[in-house]
């Protein structure tokens, strides 16, 4: 089976947003909503520092679906709209089965991942962008990372994926010991988000 | 599936990770209330894949220096996306995308876009404005342009442009070449108004010390980078992946900048320095290396001109001066003209006698000597120290307000080497900021870091460079070719040195200098003065705001051209993926229609097409040599510049004379010459304070704060000020501003302030933060006047420059802030 992963290296990561829009645009995601997107762990506003000049540190955690292998959204949903994949182990969203009660985004501990369109769909352009085949936003429907199904179900990666100017995203299948995520994850020290809450995130923190 | 090294997990706590997310909140504020709903819009999960795509070739326009290829995809006749282009595999780490890259299919339908010709009805600047057509506009430009030409000859046209583009075509490469408005100007002998920006490094390390740097590749041989007037993690992020392969071997990472950046957030060492002070760090290190015995004396001796004897007028002491003529060397490259060969001469510690540089067994690179004729020189070397003595490391501990035992690790890891300083424009933009490229070839002779792997003292803008054939441009002479930030200066005395330029017509394009150049206001005032401005742009910008008719040019996706800057192995072909949308028209066609009402037209060629023209511009015997025509670019095909030899640019010295490397100007010469003093210290490392934003300027009673600004990630310039996705990142300006400095004026975070000083302000929010030094605020470049809640950046600066550089001096500034 495969089991599709992410290991984000984030003693490279640099905050830039390159993969939030990536994938912004891949997926035509509506205005104003991310699907992924650079957090700043520092202080109380996006690029800023914790701490007190000069003595001050920071650092960026790309944060989308974690796709986890215990997904706390699975459990919920009340009408198997988000269901875990098996071939993929990718956590997916079916918007035709979603009755937009938002248990998913509840029951989820990684916080604004998923969003929930309360009105229909507002995009910057009046066309959609993006891959001709990514899901259409809906209105009263919760949405999310697909880890870009439309794209890994043809053999391709991930628009965020594509091309980290850093260098420092890297994506494959974790049940492969040769692949490169699985590779990095072995020799290198990683953390995981919220691992306490027994989710086993299949996205990996380099550090 | 769990790692044998797993460390650290539950470092991210929940608590922590919360705090994190709510820095951003927004996208997850809905989470969490209201009903359930009924009645959801059935839906297709998957939209089906039917529509036809095609893909075609460009890359992004913007002056970030990566120029970046990328993959457009059309789709019903609309750009959907894009993507990095790939390149062979050899070459695949040159592949390069952004996230100002990744909206431009956005920003080709951005909502300021310039649709049609137009004509303004109200005063200038009052945002009326009339649609005509292109045949009225032509008549008029070219009406006014003929009778200008009439009466007041060709200085009264000029061009003003920025870095909007390189293309050889429509672009402004150097303030005017490309063929639009190259053969133009030249034909005319008319006026060039060329960037401010950038040229205290342009003009002092790239011209006059021809230091170039080693490609940013060439990093991971490094074993001590410095990010110092830059900030390779945002503002050149291609360059990052090398700094990170270099500190995965071990390197260090230092960061000098009063701001914390992503790269000084990953530094082993950050050093808050004070704006405008970093020429005398430099001059500090050099001391130390020197007091320290820190220094490389072979190289100094072989490969610096640390050894050549300096005259009492300051120039080099030559064989000339003792009767012996000089004779002809190769050919200059840049100029055409032969070399002209007069031996340097040097003391020779081995006969302990004069000699000549190329024969002197042991030329001496310390003291002062008693030569045969009765004159008595020191070398460059001495020169040099003997003028800077007064600059130890805690009198620049002082004056850069830095821990002293921080600014001694950081000398001493410089010195270790290799070591590479990536200077970008950070600390370009005082007044004093030339002398500090002096002051680094200074430090790297000193301590062999130049002209080795590893080794540099900035980053290369263009290490594979293309050949094209700039004569393809000129048709003749032009009248005047100065900075725009003189245009002030121009209105007022109507000529330029001993030459008559009473501006009548003013074209800008290839650029937003009333958003992007300093002193807004003095600007504005000028352009007020000329009788008719034109601007030709893809945005209605800050300066298209201001002109008389406005012109819309195509998005780059629109347009075919070329540009032969080489960041990586491949120059940019811009393939022209769709019609110009609306009613735009490219430079060139506009200048065509010009040229031909003022029955000019064979300046173009009477009808020679885009293709015919770029194949003019190729024709170098190089290229030919290499088969670059218009039809190889054109195609499929991504070529490589034949400049590329696969391997990283270590750049060597480059002094055309001797091949060394040059701490030191014996002829400075101004930049831009209307017959102004050149003072003595133009020759040397020197440091002065900043015009107005120096610490102890009495000036700081009234405005204490020092301004700045940065080179944001999600700013190309001006460029994208309106594209929807980079404002869903960050929708408005903000003022950064440290926490001290903003409880002391009961400022919180997020509250509007108003940024003032006696030339103006920008009223705008306040981002409260640690990551500023105290003392200091950065105000964003790049947003738009409107985006503003009321005045602009640039209406706190100054167009006073150096007159030796010509060099817009954005950062130095003071200002108070209050809340508004």
């Amino acid at each position: 089976m495969t089991h599709y992963g992410m290991a984000i290296d984030t003693k490279r990561c640099v905050g830039c947003n390159a993969c939030t829009v990536a994938c912004k645009v891949a997926n035509n995601v509506p205005a104003n909503v991310f699907w992924t997107r650079a957090l700043t762990d520092g202080g109380d506003a996006p690029d800023t520092p914790a701490g007190v000049f000069p003595a001050i540190s920071m650092s960026y955690i790309t944060l989308g679906c974690q796709h986890c292998e215990n997904p706390a959204c699975v459990k919920v949903c009340p009408v198997g709209a988000t269901y875990q994949d098996p071939e993929t182990g990718v956590v997916r969203q079916d918007y035709e089965k979603c009755i937009g009660c938002r248990m998913c985004m509840s029951a989820c501990p990684y916080t604004g991942v998923r969003s929930f369109n309360w009105e229909e769909p507002a995009y910057g352009v009046d066309y959609a962008l993006g891959d001709a085949d990514a899901p259409t936003h809906q209105k009263h429907t919760v949405e999310k990372c697909t880890f870009c199904y439309q794209r890994i179900s043809k053999g391709e990666t991930p628009a965020c994926m594509d091309l980290c100017p850093a260098r420092a995203r890297h994506w494959g299948d974790l049940d492969d010991p040769e692949s490169e995520v699985s590779q990095l994850i072995a020799s290198r020290p990683y953390k995981q988000l919220l691992e306490d809450m027994g989710t086993r995130p299949s996205v990996y923190y380099l550090v | 599936m769990t790692g044998n090294t797993h460390q650290a997990s539950a470092q991210l706590t929940r608590r922590s990770f919360l705090k994190a997310t709510g820095a951003v909140a927004g996208a997850a504020a809905v989470a969490g209330t209201g009903a359930t709903l009924a009645g959801v819009g059935a839906g297709e999960a998957l939209a089906e894949s039917t529509a036809a795509e095609s893909t075609f070739r460009s890359g992004c326009r913007g002056n970030c220096g990566s120029k970046c290829h990328m993959d457009v995809t059309v789709r019903e006749g609309k750009v959907v996306k894009v993507a990095a282009a790939q390149y062979p595999e050899e070459d695949a780490r040159w592949r390069r995308l952004c996230v100002k890259g990744y909206t431009q299919p956005q920003r080709m339908y951005d909502p300021d876009r310039l649709k049609y010709p137009m004509r303004r009805t109200g005063e200038r600047g009052a945002g009326q404005w009339e649609r005509i057509s292109w045949d009225d506009a032509i008549d008029e430009i070219a009406g006014k342009i003929g009778a200008a030409l009439k009466d007041h000859g060709g200085t009264s046209i000029a061009v003003w442009s920025s870095y909007g583009s390189y293309g050889v075509l429509n672009g402004a490469q150097a303030g005017y070449m490309s063929i639009a408005y190259g053969r133009f100007l030249t034909s005319i002998g008319g006026t060039v108004l060329g960037a401010g920006a950038d040229y205290a490094q342009i003009y002092e390390q790239m011209i006059l010390l021809g230091q170039n740097g080693n490609s940013f590749d060439d990093t991971v041989n490094s074993r001590c980078i410095v990010s110092w007037g830059g900030n390779p993690a945002e503002a050149y992020i291609h360059g990052w992946q090398w700094v990170c392969e270099a500190r995965e071997k071990g390197a260090k990472l230092i960061t000098v900048d009063p701001q914390f950046t992503a790269s000084a957030m990953h530094s082993d060492l950050y050093l808050p320095i004070r704006p405008g002070t970093d020429g005398a760090l430099m001059l500090a290190m050099a001391n130390y290396y020197f007091e320290n015995g820190l220094t490389d004396d072979e190289f100094l001796r072989t490969s610096t001109v640390a050894p050549f004897l300096v005259k009492e007028d300051g120039t080099y002491l030559r064989m000339s001066d003792y009767g012996q003529p000089t004779s002809q060397g190769p050919v200059n490259p840049m100029t055409g003209q032969p070399t002209v060969i007069d031996p340097i001469v040097v003391w020779d510690e081995a006969a302990d006698a004069q000699g000549v540089l190329e024969t002197a067994a042991k030329p001496a690179i310390l003291g002062e000597f008693t030569l045969s004729d009765g004159r008595v020189c020191k070398t460059c070397y001495q020169t040099v120290l003997d003028s800077i003595g007064e600059y130890t490391l805690e009198k620049a501990a002082e004056i850069c307000d830095l821990p002293l035992e921080d600014i001694e690790e950081f000398a001493r890891l410089y010195a270790e080497g290799p070591s590479y300083i990536m200077t970008f424009q950070g600390f370009g933009h005082h007044v004093n900021s030339h002398h500090n490229f002096k002051n680094l070839a200074l430090i790297a002779a000193m301590t062999g870091n130049y002209g080795k792997p590893g080794a540099s003292i900035c980053g290369a803008s263009s290490p594979f460079s293309f050949a094209v054939n700039n004569l393809a441009y000129m048709f003749g002479r032009l009248g005047v070719n100065t900075t725009g930030m003189y245009l002030p200066k121009l209105m007022e005395e109507k000529k330029w040195g001993q030459t008559p330029c009473d501006i009548q017509v003013l074209w800008c394009c290839n650029g937003n200098m009333l958003s992007c150049e300093s002193g807004r206001q003095e600007l504005i005032e000028a352009v007020k003065k000329v009788p008719f401005v034109v601007c030709a742009d893809v945005n209605m910008t800050d300066t298209a705001e201001w002109a008389d008719i406005v012109l819309p040019v195509p998005h780059v996706f629109e347009t075919e051209d070329f540009d032969g800057g080489c960041p990586t192995p491949y120059p940019m072909f811009h393939h022209k993926g769709l019609d110009p949308l609306y009613e735009c028209k490219t430079d060139l066609d506009i200048m065509r229609s010009v040229a031909d009402k003022l029955g000019m037209g064979a300046i173009y060629g009477n009808g020679m097409s885009d293709a015919e023209l770029i194949d003019v511009v190729l024709a170098t015997d190089l290229n030919k040599a290499a088969g670059i025509t218009y039809e190889r670019l054109s195609g499929d095909e991504m070529v490589r510049t034949p400049l590329y030899t696969g391997a990283t640019v270590v750049q060597k010295p480059s002094s055309a004379e001797t091949g060394r490397l040059k701490f030191y100007l014996e002829k400075p010469a101004p930049r831009n010459n209307f017959g102004q003093e050149v003072a003595d210290y133009e020759k040397r490392p020197y440091y002065e304070p900043a015009h107005e934003a120096y610490w102890e300027n009495p000036l700081r009673e009234k405005y204490p704060l020092m301004g700045c600004s940065q080179h944001h990630k999600y700013h190309v310039h001006s460029q994208l000020a309106y594209t929807p996705l980079m404002r869903e990142l960050e929708p408005e300006p903000e003022l950064k501003i440290n926490a001290s400095d903003a409880a002391a004026r009961g400022i919180k975070q997020g509250d509007v302030v108003k940024v003032y000083n006696d030339r103006g302000y920008a009223v705008l929010k306040a981002l409260v933060t640690e990551g500023i030094k105290p003392g200091v605020v950065s105000i964003p470049h790049g947003f738009q006047a409107a985006q503003f809640i009321e005045g602009h950046t640039q209406d706190l600066t100054s167009v006073y420059m150096n007159d030796f550089c010509s060099n817009s001096a954005f950062y130095d500034f003071l200002c108070e802030v209050e809340k508004y």
